[in-house]
């Protein structure tokens, strides 16, 4: 059975093929419109990942969006309506959108897609969401949190999974969304919601949670592990423009204008205190989740999915402090994650043969194009490892491109830069000039060798999965403050992800070349993307980012490209 | 340049336009997405193009685009800066059915249909849609700099991006010269061909969604004080669920089929 998911129209669109239950290929439509987080509907992605498998639209069983159009309509009418008349103008717009386009989503499906409408579902949000952290996760029994924005109605749900049945236990209901409330307070702080979350996170790290009990006041936590959010004080319910309501800036002051500047040298930075008091509130709220979660199933395991599960604090708090011993967070846990998750669901509800697939490595697209003629070819692994060690050791950036793309918001070592945090200047400096800038507190991201992890990272128990897709901020222990101080946010903490020898062998072998010549025990590794554009899709992109960049050498599966004069 | 009689239509409708300091200000917005978007699609084309030739001049072009864009966007800031616009005017409201597909660009690029990178249509197609594209926007932008004497600023901007625009056609027309000399002229023509019945089709489209999303944001306005009013005033009263909600949905293939 060929199952096609789709998730589109609020953030990073996407596709999914799942053939007999098993995911062939999984692609975001950024990556072909170069439009980040490209919400629109994913034909580019879809007619990647059939061509993929060798199938056409007519091959296809079935199609499954990942939310029911009409419950969502429902709820944005209601809401609108409950806030008359501040509404009328988004009013207009929605409804516009909706009587014009969306209410008639499932013959736009068939029409777009070519594929009879019979042969078109639709799974709930949460659903998809559910599915995308538990079906993927290596356990067989675990507990699901999903903890998001909005879907149609609930906007955070608890379920139990077990084999090839999930079962959704209970759901808070819009407009109480921790999702919305760490937007709201990201577009407070001069940051594009749904886009610049992270930036917050980054931002928490230097500061200190004084406004807690202001914050605690807008999101009240309950004994039984809900929680509300003083809708009040938002917009978030009838408006995606401004979210936030004037009640903020009565007590936090004026909002951050976007771009004004943000002095992290002084004492108390309000703009960061702010942040990480939202962030201690959020983290506090999910730790009461997981816990009623733990009453409610009592497994070892836990799988998350939502927009959430990409906060890496928050997820290795959950880790340390959380109920569970382990821990699964889809590596596309936002809406992207949604178009796997509908196909699965799909397949286990229909067509299930009680086989599960489990997710091991990448679901992208394949670096693709002819071999160019000045691509050089390595005659080996060792020296693809002692060419590219060796531009590490001279301080040089290395363009990495291997195998299929991940899917989901990070390159998980397929596309990326990787840097040596060396002596010769600031390698922040050397990323800003040679690859693209950063902002000044987001920090850099590393890579560590499974064989050191220990050494370098305080790790809390069942990290192992999410290390592996860079999903946690751990603390770095001294001698990885020692080694690369850039890459160490004021908190002590970093944001490592861990390779080994089995799964990733020519970067693990890399790594170890450049220890055993003197160099640092780990790397850092950024995104193979410029300021604002996705990351690169394939072996052409990449090539263009190279002639655009201060790369050194580009490495693409065993093929290389070296700047001239060198 | 030398405008065809046939643009009467064009200078009054643009005239009308550029004396509406709103529209004045929401169009140049909506250029300097237009550019942007443009800007976008060449940028996403340069590495698939298979000719050193093209893919240096693509180069110039999309920083060209991204240049035009800021001209626009400057320019529509200093103009709001001026009290051109209320605070509270939404300057989307038009192309709303495009925005919330976060697809402004759809429609777009210089009236022609987005969606047809370079290697999925292939060279020869692109470089058509790109000739005909262009040629079109410098017709238009000569219309604008004409209508804009009592905007000396405004026409500055117009009178530079046309030297752009005259280069842009220069070189895609130089390229499908080569085409044609390569023995390639029959394609070509279909491919201009093509590329002219797709304007007319994006024309048609746009047409259509910025009459209907006028029409319906008035309609729309209507029903929201008259028909909706009742239920508004009934729903006002109604209490947003907090706690723990039993969940709605169902794990059986009958609930998937349902669109509720």
């Amino acid at each position: 059975m060929k199952i096609l998911g789709i998730s589109a129209f609020h953030s990073n669109a996407a596709a999914a093929l799942v053939v007999d239950g098993r995911c062939v290929a999984a692609a975001q439509e950024e990556r072909f419109s170069r439009l980040p987080r490209d919400a629109s509907f994913p034909m580019r992605a879809v007619r990647h990942v059939l061509a993929q498998a060798g199938l056409a639209s007519e091959d296809l069983d079935l199609v499954v969006f990942y939310e029911k159009p009409l419950r969502r309509f429902e709820r944005l009418l209601f809401n609108q309506l409950r806030h008359f008349p501040a509404p009328a103008g988004v009013f207009s717009r929605t409804m516009f959108t909706w009587l014009g386009d969306r209410l008639w989503l499932k013959n736009r499906i068939g029409s777009e897609i070519g594929v009879p409408v019979d042969r078109v579902r639709f799974t709930s949000h949460h659903q998809a969401h559910a599915a995308s952290a538990f079906f993927p996760s290596p356990f067989d029994q675990a507990a699901v949190l999903v903890a998001d924005g909005a879907g149609e109605r609930s906007t955070t749900s608890l379920s139990r999974g077990d084999g090839t049945e999930l079962e959704l236990l209970t759901e808070i209901a819009f407009p109480h969304s921790l999702g919305l409330f760490y937007s709201a307070f990201t577009q407070f702080l001069g940051f594009e919601p749904d886009r610049d979350e992270h930036l917050v996170e980054a931002l928490a790290a230097h500061g200190t949670p004084r406004f807690e009990k202001e914050v605690g006041e807008l999101l009240r936590l309950a004994d039984d592990g809900s929680f509300e959010v003083k809708s009040d004080a938002f917009r978030f319910a009838f408006d995606h423009e401004q979210m936030f309501g004037e009640e903020l800036e009565e007590i936090f002051g004026k909002a951050r204008i976007p771009g004004a500047p943000l002095d992290l040298t002084v004492d108390s930075c309000p703009e960061a205190d702010l942040a990480a008091s939202v962030q201690r509130r959020v983290e506090d709220a999910l730790l009461g989740l997981a816990r009623e979660l733990k009453r409610r199933v009592p497994a070892d395991d836990l799988c998350v999915a939502g927009t959430l599960g990409l906060n890496q604090t928050a997820m290795a708090r959950l880790l340390r402090e959380g109920p569970f011993d382990n821990l699964f967070v889809q590596p596309a846990a936002d809406d992207a994650g949604g178009a796997l998750g509908a196909a699965l669901f799909a397949w286990h509800v229909e067509a299930s043969g009680g086989e599960r697939w489990r997710q091991n490595g990448a679901l992208g697209v394949e670096p693709r194009g002819d071999v160019p003629e000045e691509a050089s070819t390595f005659a080996s692994s060792s020296e693809l490892t002692t060419a590219v060690s060796a531009a590490l050791r001279d301080e040089e950036l290395v363009g990495w491109v291997r195998g299929r793309s991940g899917f989901g918001p990070g390159s998980f070592g397929q596309r990326v830069c990787l840097a040596i945090p060396g002596a010769k200047g600031d390698v922040r400096d050397a990323l800003a000039r040679g690859l693209a800038p950063r902002e000044p507190f987001l920090p850099l991201p590393v890579l560590v060798r499974t064989e050191r992890a220990a050494e370098l990272l305080d790790l809390p128990e069942g990290a192992a999965g999410p290390l592996r897709y860079g999903q946690l901020a751990v603390p770095a222990t001294a001698r990885l403050r020692d080694a690369a101080p850039a890459c160490v946010a004021p908190d002590g903490t970093v944001r490592p992800r861990v390779v080994s020898a089995g799964d990733e062998p020519e970067l693990h072998a890399v790594l170890s070349e450049v220890e055993s010549r003197g160099g640092p025990p780990l790397l850092v590794e950024l995104e193979l993307a410029q300021r604002g554009e996705p990351p690169v899709r394939g072996e052409a992109e990449a090539r263009d980012l190279f002639e655009r960049t201060q790369l050194a050498l580009l490495v693409v599966d065993d093929r290389y490209y070296r700047r001239d004069g060198r | 340049m030398k405008l065809p009689g046939t643009q009467w239509f064009q200078r009054r409708a643009f005239r009308a336009v550029w004396a509406d300091p709103v529209r004045k200000v929401r169009t140049l917005e909506s250029f300097a997405e237009t550019e942007a978007d443009g800007g976008a699609e060449i940028r996403a084309a340069i590495p698939f193009a298979q000719r050193e030739q093209l893919r240096g001049h693509l180069e110039r072009h999309y920083e060209d685009e991204v240049r035009h864009a800021e001209l626009f966007r400057r320019r529509a800031a200093e103009l709001r800066a001026e009290g051109a616009l209320p605070h509270d005017e939404d300057a989307s409201s038009d192309r709303a059915f495009d925005l919330e597909r976060t697809r402004a660009g759809e429609l777009d690029f210089h009236g022609s249909l987005a969606g047809s990178p370079i290697d999925e249509v292939g060279e020869v197609n692109y470089v058509a849609k790109l000739h005909v594209a262009e040629c079109k926007a410098a017709e238009l932008f000569a219309v604008h700099s004409s209508l804009l004497e009592d905007d000396p600023e405004t026409k500055a901007i117009f009178d530079a991006i046309l030297v752009d625009e005259k280069y842009h056609m220069g070189y895609t027309g130089q390229i499908l010269k080569e085409l044609r000399r390569e023995g390639r002229a029959s394609e070509v023509k279909s491919a201009l061909k093509a590329a002219k019945g797709n304007r007319l089709l994006g024309a048609w489209k746009r047409l259509g969604v910025r009459s209907g999303a006028g029409f319906g944001r008035v309609t729309m306005w209507l029903a929201y004080y008259t028909i909706v009013l009742p239920f508004a005033l009934v729903s006002k009263r109604t209490q947003h669920l907090s706690g723990w909600q039993d969940p709605t949905d169902e794990t059986k293939a009958e609930a998937i089929r349902a669109q509720f």
